[in-house]
């Protein structure tokens, strides 16, 4: 019994973890043409630069922790560049070039799959 | 009751105070922790009162192939002391190429300009619309808020008047940005350029009675003026001496027409001309 405590233990700490359950983001400046921000989709028109508030979704009862380590990074930098800011919950999004991209999600380490991101070349 | 002065000026300290209500050239970033200002680098700038180092008002737009020269700064100096200023990037160089402090604009269209410290966090941003000229137009000098284009001038001989070239887009919006100006007169023994020919603002002076025109070129497009010299004993209106910089707008018996004035997109021939003609405000 004693041999299966450190499973037990490692069990319970798992347990108690937040579990990924997807991404919010939220915009928090105000561009001057219409963009789609979503966890599942990312479209801006070529030139515009938003300010984003990313926010881990978690399906357990524990949730992230306000300091735990989220990266956003952008596939292709040339069409879309993620920007870090003061605030590591908010990130700044810069439509540089018409084209399609991929934003790549890690949360506490872990991969979670990318946001698909498209540069319009004029407003929709 | 009458209010002491002592309150009045504790009222008046109490007011907020905001970069917009100290300078409406400012443009405050939407972080709301910096504030972007157009900087006064070429003479002759409509946007610009001689003298002064940035805008009076900060430009709805900036006109399609302008330059324009941004300056930085915290809505809140404290909080930055010693911080070295950030750099500013235009999102995209397809649109906006930045050279430093220097933006140039060459596409219409939004851009922002993003502000970014040493250790790349981005820490403002802002947007600008770009906007393709639709017309090219001369107003009195210096610019009032809603300036009516002039369409010919009156003059009599010996009067002086201080003129300013602008351009509107579609929308009759007045755009900023650093773009080349010249005006040349048809027949400089009847109207001279006095100075600014190769800038924005221009000082002209009617010599003797005739007719002439006077043509202002910024690119391709080109405003002819008339202009009519009469016999007179005017006075000098504005200070012969500045750059075409002080008031145009009085005159003993000279007079001006608006909405009337002949445009054309194409060079016209300014081959009668004989100052002010070449070279532009960058």
């Amino acid at each position: 019994m004693n041999r299966l405590l450190p499973l037990f233990a490692l069990l319970a700490a798992a347990a108690c973890q937040p579990r990924y359950d997807g991404i919010e983001l939220t915009l928090t400046s105000t561009p001057p043409v219409p963009v789609r921000i979503s966890g599942t989709e990312i479209e801006l028109p070529l030139g515009v630069a938003v300010a984003v508030d990313v926010e881990p979704q978690s399906s357990s009862r524990f949730n992230y922790y306000e300091d735990d380590p989220l990266e956003l990074r952008s596939q292709d930098r040339a069409i879309l560049r993620v920007e870090i800011t003061e605030d590591p919950r908010i990130f700044v999004l810069v439509a540089v070039s018409p084209g399609e991209t991929c934003v790549d999600i890690e949360v506490v380490g872990d991969d979670h799959g990318c946001i698909p991101a498209t540069v319009l070349a004029k407003p929709n | 009751m009458r209010t002491p002065p002592l309150l009045l000026i504790l009222m008046l300290a109490a007011c907020p105070d905001t970069a917009d209500d100290d300078n409406p050239g400012a443009k405050v970033g939407e972080f709301g922790v910096g504030v972007f200002r157009y900087r006064c680098t070429a003479p002759g700038d409509p946007l610009c009162l001689d003298g002064v180092s940035t805008a009076q008002d900060f430009p709805e737009a900036l006109a399609r192939g302008s330059q324009i020269d941004l300056e930085f700064s915290w809505q809140d100096d404290e909080d930055h002391r010693n911080e070295p200023l950030p750099e500013l990037q235009s999102a995209t160089s397809d649109r906006l190429r930045d050279d430093g402090a220097r933006f140039t604009a060459l596409e219409p269209g939004f851009v922002a300009v993003i502000a970014v410290t040493g250790n790349s966090q981005v820490v403002e941003l802002v947007h600008f619309e770009i906007a393709e000229i639709d017309e090219l137009r001369a107003v009195p000098s210096p610019v009032t808020d809603f300036p009516a284009p002039l369409a010919q001038l009156d003059l009599v001989t010996g009067e002086e008047r201080a003129l300013q070239g602008l351009v509107v887009d579609i929308h009759d919006v007045q755009l900023g940005g650093i773009i080349p100006y010249s005006w040349a007169s048809e027949d400089p023994t009847v109207l001279e350029v006095v100075s600014g020919g190769s800038t924005g603002r221009v000082r002209v002076r009617a010599v003797i009675s005739g007719a002439t025109n006077l043509v202002l070129t910024q690119g391709e497009r080109t405003l002819t003026l008339p202009v009519l010299v009469e016999p007179g004993d005017a006075f000098t209106t504005g200070d012969p001496t500045s750059d075409g910089s002080s008031d145009g707008s009085s005159g003993s018996s000279g007079s001006t027409t608006a909405d009337t004035g002949t445009t054309d997109d194409t060079d016209s021939d300014t081959s009668g001309g004989s100052s002010g003609t070449s070279g532009g405000a960058l």
